[in-house]
């Protein structure tokens, strides 16, 4: 499984170095207050997606199924959120190919983070979960603040389970050597 | 095309019947069938079914073997093995009539399926998107659509369709994912087909072709001469891909590319530093990277970047010699010590300038800084060492040390076995080191030519060398002189030299011949030796060609240390051309033809044959003399008669004294011309005049004298015979001679006269003569030969005067007498011209000889018969003069008529 595990983690490494740049390019693009310097609001959440946030006694005390079990399902809703973001972006700054290229391209590598997982997953012979929309049909209908703040909350989420991601994979290295 | 339709009752035109299929595409090679299908209404308008039906394909009408009735409405036709890829097929029916209509028309189009695509590969070039290519396999025909799929295990990707102009390549529209495997293949599908090609599957990191480095810089280091530092800036692939690298440089005018091992720049590095450049160098630089793994494709290369490496001190002595100069100081030499410049991998730097030091034997050093390259000084003719260092930035060379020995020093020791030959282009020397250990050889050439003085070059080898090539700008076909000096501690050693070609050609001129000497059958042929200019080579030999104008040519080949030839077995009197041929080892030319004629006679052989001839002659001419001389007597006995002299006669005195006086008058003068009895003298003395030599002068004047002489004692008729047998004896006339003796005959009786007139003289006059033979013995005493021998010039006047006394004395002094006088003295005067005159008279006298002969002979006779009268003996005395006259030399010519006067006692 160490081939597998390595190119995730390689993935997971060349996604991390791009998160904080496209969370910055997602606020600069939705103006103020999303794009005043230093802006944050670490306590907007989705119900949708699911917190990267864990402590690391419980992150540590999981085991390779569930942490990349997790991850899986984080990723999973991440695409489709990314996706949803994507739509939303397309319709409030249809002048942005820079914001929506990077949106897509994120949305692109959680996908392939996503398959590489399956496939440290098949090599470590544990069960692949179903997909499952976890987008339903909540989604729609949402206020161009909503949809800006879901999108902030999407891709600050999307870089904070991309670093997840990074350890869990770096665990998983660590674990089976090549 | 045409199609026949048919209207009914005015509605839209319809077919009259269809094929099918409509619009078929048919793979090359395989078989087809198209039908016919006729409408009804058609059938009974036209009153036709499917057996009218006929197919032409392109305008051809099918065989009908290819036709298939499948009933009343429909025929159908079948190709095989289609192998045109567009037929136009065409339905007609042929009518009432013979009028055909046609009535439906297809195109068949034919062509390949695709085959699979191979060789499927795909690049990402950083920065791009991914780029897929292939090899579409062969030739369709047909419109053959290739589509690039590409998917994840869970995500398919959009189809990348070829565009018309790249069928075989595809540039797929998504940003790449790298470290995400990806699935790729290529579909290939036509109107006869679809194939797949092999799927791929692989990390489009795997196939990343990085941006090459940029911002490469170069930087020298102060501390070490030897080493380049090298920075550049990675491209952006490097945040997550490691990198390799390859770093190429080469000196500035080098064109060749050396490359930095690659294990040593095998991991991702911003900066590299090589090591083990020559100082003082400027070296390029480039650099390219691919993923460390070897995954993927090596990036362009970067751009160019130079530097130069820091200087350090000459790592070389200069090559160091010196020439000596005579000077104009006594006990002093200039010395001119000459070093080259350093080569730029052996200076380090730039030379700022030179050191020399000289040291006088035994005493103090003295410091000099030159610039130039060159330093004369004046030296005495004590020994020195002459030490020479480069300097440069950074430090100075190690020193160069030169011994110029003293003045009176003899060099030996030189190398042995000098050879110089050509090799590569180059002109190499060799030699054999002496025994002792060298310090370094010094080679000196220069061209050698008539045209230019010898300014030779020269260059240092180290002391280990025995085998070099001379670097220089060596001209092909010129002879260099190489000198070879062994340079030791203690001063250079004698020279050796060597002339040497770096290569020859044939000489530009050929040898000049010419012949030294030209003998019958042989010729000296010479030439000079070929001025070194034009020799361009080595002269190894020489050839000679001759050939006569018709002969062939022959070819004679001469050593080249020769300047002469000789050739030999020549025809004699024959034209040669020949000319001559120097060789060098590269070819030959020939030089201008020489033409030179073989005499007919060798040297000498004409004086061989023309002086034996001439000498045999003249043996002949005296031995024929001598005998004359000897036998003359004997021969006078053979040939003249004895003709006693009148006028001892006693029949003499017979004759009256007067009229022979006045006949001597005549006869005087008839002599002169020539006459008759006294005629015949004047003959004698022409045909004496005859003979031109001395000799025949002398004995003819002997005979004259003799007779002179005679007369005095011998009796007149005794004296004029002797005379006229005198003259014969000189003349070689026949017609005197008998003339003569007939004259000499014509006083004793008539007889004679018809002896003469019958040319043959009575024999009974010579026996009558025979009687007095004793008389003519005392001509011939030695005696008076000598006497006559000895008083040359004035012999003749004494026996004459006295003759004249004796026999002219009783007559007064008549004008023939004074003419004999002076023509006495004249002939005493010149002898020479008295011959010429003679000779002169001869022939005039010759020419009136016949004529007058006649004249004369009948006054002759009629004197003979009795005294004449004075009137007419005047008149001949008058002719007589006149002829004298006529001739121009009485002078001369009187003499001897006077001496022939024998006669004038008749």
């Amino acid at each position: 499984p160490a081939e597998p595990i390595s190119q995730a983690y390689s993935l997971a490494l060349y996604m991390q170095k791009n998160t904080s740049t496209l969370l910055q390019t997602y606020l600069q693009y939705q103006g103020s207050p999303f794009s005043d310097p230093g802006f944050s609001a670490p306590e907007l959440q989705l119900s949708s997606l699911p917190p990267a946030t864990v402590s690391f006694k419980t992150w540590h005390a999981l085991d390779d199924g569930e942490r990349l079990g997790h991850a899986q399902g984080a990723f999973l809703a991440l695409t489709q959120h990314l996706q949803l973001v994507g739509d939303d972006q397309r319709d409030l700054n249809p002048g942005s190919p820079i914001l929506l290229a990077q949106l897509g391209a994120a949305r692109l590598r959680a996908q392939g983070l996503l398959g590489n997982m399956a496939a440290i997953m098949t090599a470590l012979g544990l069960p692949i979960p179903p997909e499952e929309d976890t987008l339903g049909v909540v989604a729609f209908g949402a206020s161009a603040f909503e949809r800006k703040c879901r999108g902030y909350v999407v891709t600050r989420e999307y870089g904070h389970w991309t670093d997840r991601a990074v350890r869990d994979l770096s665990l998983l290295k660590a674990k089976y050597p090549g | 095309f045409y199609i026949f339709c048919c209207s009914f009752s005015g509605e839209l035109l319809e077919p009259c019947g269809h094929i099918k299929p409509e619009s078929p595409v048919v793979q090359l090679g395989s078989n087809f069938t198209a039908v016919c299908v006729l409408k009804e209404k058609c059938m009974d308008y036209f009153h036709v079914n499917a057996s009218y039906i006929f197919w032409k394909t392109n305008h051809v009408t099918v065989p009908k073997e290819q036709y298939t009735i499948i009933n009343r409405t429909a025929s159908s036709v079948t190709f095989t093995d289609i192998s045109l890829l567009n037929i136009q097929l065409t339905c007609n029916i042929r009518t009432f009539g013979q009028i055909d209509q046609n009535v439906y028309g297809i195109r068949i189009i034919s062509g390949l399926p695709p085959e699979k695509p191979e060789n499927l590969s795909c690049i990402v070039n950083e920065g791009k998107k991914m780029m897929c290519q292939w090899d579409p396999g062969r030739e369709t025909y047909l419109e053959t659509n290739f589509t690039l799929k590409s998917e994840w295990q869970v995500v398919k990707f959009a189809d990348c369709k070829t565009k018309r102009d790249t069928p075989t390549s595809c540039t797929v529209d998504y940003s790449p994912v790298y470290f995400v495997n990806i699935e790729v293949w290529v579909e290939a599908e036509n109107a006869l087909g679809k194939v797949t090609s092999d799927h791929i599957n692989f990390d489009p990191v795997d196939k990343v072709k990085p941006n090459p480095p940029h911002n490469l810089s170069v930087s020298n280091s102060e501390e070490l001469s030897s080493i380049l530092k090298l920075t550049w800036i990675n491209s952006s692939i490097q945040s997550f891909i490691r990198l390799k690298y390859n770093i190429q440089y080469r000196t500035r005018d080098a064109s060749t590319w050396s490359q930095i091992p690659p294990e040593d720049t095998a991991s991702s590095r911003t900066s590299f530093t090589v090591q083990d450049l020559k100082p003082f160098t400027e070296y390029v630089f480039r650099i390219r990277c691919m993923k460390e793994d070897g995954k993927g494709f090596w990036s362009d290369w970067s751009e160019e970047s130079s530097g130069i490496t820091y200087e350090d001190r000459p790592s070389k002595a200069p090559s160091f010699w010196y020439k000596i100069e005579p000077s104009h100081t006594h006990g002093y030499r200039s010395v001119q010590l000459i070093w080259k410049t350093l080569p730029p991998f052996e200076a380090n730097g730039k030379i700022l300038d030179y050191e020399v030091t000289l040291i006088r034997w035994k005493s103090r050093l003295q410091n000099y800084t030159v610039n130039d390259t060159k330093w004369t000084v004046n030296i005495t003719n004590d020994r020195y060492i002459a030490t020479l260092t480069a300097r440069n930035l950074v430090g100075k060379s190690d020193a160069a040390i030169l011994t110029i020995p003293a003045y009176n020093f003899q060099a030996t020791r030189p190398v042995a076995d000098l050879k110089a030959f050509p090799k590569d282009n180059m002109l190499w020397v060799e030699w054999t080191a002496p025994n002792e250990s060298v310090n370094k050889y010094i080679l000196e050439w220069c061209v050698l030519s008539d045209k230019s003085p010898c300014i030779p070059e020269w260059q240092q080898e180290d002391g280990f060398v025995q085998r070099t090539y001379l670097r220089g700008n060596l001209a092909e076909s010129k002879c260099y002189l190489i000198t070879v000096t062994p340079v030791y501690t203690d001063g250079p050693g004698s020279p050796e030299s060597i002339k040497a070609y770096l290569k020859q050609a044939p000489p530009s001129k050929g040898p000049t011949v010419r012949t030294k000497k030209v003998g019958k059958n042989e010729a000296v042929l010479e030439w000079d030796q070929l001025p070194v200019d034009v020799q361009n080579g080595f002269i190894r030999n020489y050839t000679i060609f001759y050939r006569t104008i018709i002969g062939n040519e022959t070819a004679v080949n001469v050593d080249s240390s020769h300047t002469e030839y000789t050739l030999s077995s020549l025809t004699s009197d024959t034209l040669y051309m020949v000319r001559m041929a120097a060789y060098t080892d590269e070819g030959g030319k020939d030089g201008p033809e020489f033409t030179f004629t073989t005499p007919k006679f060798a040297q000498g052989e004409i004086e061989a044959i023309v002086v034996p001839v001439c000498l045999a002659f003249l043996l002949t001419t005296l031995l024929g003399v001598l005998f004359c001389f000897n036998k003359r007597d004997l021969i006078k006995k053979h040939i003249w008669p004895n003709v006693p002299d009148p006028s001892k006669s006693h029949i003499a005195q017979w004759s009256p004294h007067t009229p022979p006086r006045h006949n001597f008058n005549t006869k005087d003068q008839m002599y002169s011309d020539g006459n008759f009895t006294d005629v015949s003298v004047v003959e004698i003395e022409a045909a004496n005049d005859k003979k031109p030599f001395p000799e025949d002068l002398k004995s003819l004047d002997l005979f004259k004298k003799e007779k002179i002489s005679t007369e005095g004692h011998s009796s007149g008729i005794g004296g004029s015979s002797c005379m006229s047998s005198s003259r014969p004896s000189i003349s070689s006339s026949e017609e005197n001679e008998s003339a003569q003796n007939t004259s000499g005959t014509v006083q004793y009786s008539t007889v004679v006269h018809s002896g003469y007139r019958h040319q043959v003289p009575s024999v009974q006059v010579f026996s009558r003569s025979e009687s007095t033979q004793p008389l003519l013995d005392s001509e011939e005493r030695p005696e008076d030969l000598q006497l006559v021998d000895n008083t040359e010039s004035s012999v003749g006047s004494l026996p004459r005067q006295q003759y004249f006394k004796q026999n002219c004395s009783q007559h007064e002094t008549s004008p023939d007498i004074s003419h004999f006088e002076k023509s006495k003295h004249v002939s005493s005067v010149n002898e020479e011209d008295f011959v010429r005159l003679k000779q002169q008279i001869s022939d005039i006298s010759q020419s009136y000889g016949s004529g007058q002969m006649k004249m004369f002979q009948e006054i002759s006779v009629a004197d003979a018969f009795g005294p004449r009268t004075e009137g007419q003996i005047e008149r001949f005395e008058t002719v007589g003069i006149e002829a004298e006259v006529d001739e121009g030399m009485p002078k001369s010519y009187l003499p001897q008529t006077v001496r022939r006067g024998g006669y004038m006692p008749q």
